[in-house]
């Protein structure tokens, strides 16, 4: 469920690129500084786009520092100083991160299952500490509990099944905010949701019709095309959303949104979708030889 | 009221094409359609209504300047020695104009004579000069339409120069990140030359 939020590097501009950067370096310190220090090496582009949009819709102030750190300890790199949006990034990320852990578990068996228990305890830690950041714990577990209720029903429609994700990030983007920020929050979170959940049901058409699991395209599927244009419209809604933002106060946040929903996603989604093409053809190739 | 320039992203050089251009692309963004299924509409309208209400101020402002702009000098004076000159400029007759003005004492050279040179100077493309003028005008006299108006458009003019690359982006603003670009742009350039600006990289 992770890594489809990222931007379309050569489309930035090297200022945005640089801020982009610098948060997602800003967001691995705060993770280290909120969640412990092991939570770092679960860091990914996701919960960069989440800092940037909390950042920008709580006016949080974006300073860049030059730090060194251990990954990179021969070059000072700017760094955005730790805000409330970077710890509160840092905070959903290990929640996220350990109900994802709980999932795997759940779904895995052997070895795979054993290296996800031995992890157990560390996500655990990590959540526990992140619960000084008021993150919405609660909703994001009621959520995954109705999403399995769903899944285990069987549930024919991805609609229905994706909007239960989207509800849940649209609770992590807009927890804590009042007003308007929150419902364009919960907006950007929902349309975002939708597209990970969908691109990730893509993603795993092949192997769970294999393994048997439950995927909403396996049980009524839909063309390539009609997937493509499903997409683009949940990401048309967070973009719609998200425009709604006031970037006066930082245009680079602003740009790396509008990269990351009209760039950086679609892409990311096309490429889903020719890799589940080519590895059809590939198959079909194989039967015919 | 915020700046309307602001609100449509665009500079205030601009020209009235990019103004309309900006106008046009935030207008189809924030088009009611695009809300439509959204439960953002309220949000959205009234950032339409912010962005018709900047488009509209600024094209109030630019027909008013526009008024004004007919040539330099051309305006009628109280003073009738300054309305002599400014019947040379406007007959294009510019050295005879600033004889005139030359010959003047220091005691006349009130706000009327500033801008009257600056006019003569800019005439003959000595726009380093006309803007001391202009502005020494403008800070004698700052009620003055017809000389904010003529500083308004050398200003215009200065800044529309290079527009090509102009986006519409505030590219003026000089944060941290612009500091180290520059700082380790200086130390390459300075490590080409064999030197070193900053030691450790």
């Amino acid at each position: 469920m992770f890594g489809y939020v990222r931007p379309y590097v050569p489309d930035m501009r090297v200022r945005e690129n640089e801020m982009y950067r610098a948060m997602y370096c800003g967001l691995c310190r705060s993770m280290g500084k909120c969640t412990g220090c092991a939570s770092r090496l679960t860091l990914s582009y996701d919960f960069v786009f989440l800092a940037a949009v909390r950042t920008a819709l709580e006016g949080c102030p974006v300073k860049l520092t030059l730090r060194r750190c251990g990954v990179h300890p021969l070059k000072k790199r700017p760094s955005v100083e730790r805000n409330s949006a970077l710890s509160y990034s840092a905070a959903c990320a290990a929640v996220l991160n350990r109900a994802k852990l709980l999932d795997d578990i759940n779904d895995s068996r052997g070895l795979k299952k054993l290296s996800r228990r031995l992890l157990m305890p560390e996500a655990n830690h990590a959540e526990k500490l992140a619960m000084r950041f008021g993150v919405c714990r609660g909703g994001v577990y009621e959520s995954l509990t109705a999403l399995s209720e769903l899944e285990k029903q069987g549930c024919p429609s991805a609609d229905t099944v994706a909007e239960v994700f989207g509800e849940l990030l649209g609770n992590v983007f807009s927890y804590g905010l009042e007003g308007a920020s929150a419902r364009i929050a919960k907006a950007v979170g929902m349309g975002v949701g939708k597209f990970i959940y969908i691109a990730d049901a893509i993603e795993d058409r092949e192997k769970d019709l294999a393994s048997g699991n439950y995927n909403p395209f396996n049980l009524s599927p839909a063309s390539d095309e009609a997937l493509s244009s499903a997409v683009r419209l949940e990401l048309g809604s967070a973009a719609a959303a998200a425009e709604l933002i006031d970037f006066s106060a930082c245009p680079e946040i602003g740009e790396i949104i509008r990269n990351i929903l009209y760039e950086g996603m679609p892409k990311r989604a096309d490429d889903i979708i020719d890799k589940c093409k080519n590895k059809k053809k590939g198959m079909h190739n194989d039967r015919s030889l | 009221m915020t700046d309307p320039y602001k609100v449509l992203g665009i500079s205030p050089n601009a020209t009235d094409d990019e103004v309309k251009k900006a106008y046009r692309e935030l207008a189809r963004k924030y088009h009611p359609d695009n809300y439509r299924d959204s439960d953002l509409a309220d949000l959205a309208g009234e950032k339409m209504k912010e962005i018709n209400e900047a488009y509209e101020t600024i094209q109030a402002q630019r027909s008013g300047k526009k008024r004004g702009k007919t040539n330099f000098g051309g305006g009628t004076s109280t003073d009738p020695r300054f309305a002599d000159i400014r019947s040379l400029i406007n007959q294009r007759r510019y050295s005879e104009a600033e004889m005139r003005l030359v010959s003047m004492s220091n005691a006349d050279r009130g706000a009327e004579w500033n801008f009257l040179k600056a006019c003569v100077l800019a005439q003959r493309g000595h726009f380093f000069d006309a803007q001391k003028y202009i502005e020494t005008a403008c800070y004698l006299d700052p009620d003055n339409g017809e000389y904010q108006n003529m500083r308004a458009q050398m200003n215009a003019r200065a800044g529309g120069y290079g527009s090509g690359y102009n986006t519409a982006y505030n590219t003026t603003n000089c944060d941290i990140c612009t500091v180290c670009q520059t700082l380790w742009c200086r130390d390459c350039c300075c490590e080409c030359m064999g030197g070193d600006l900053i030691r450790c990289c």
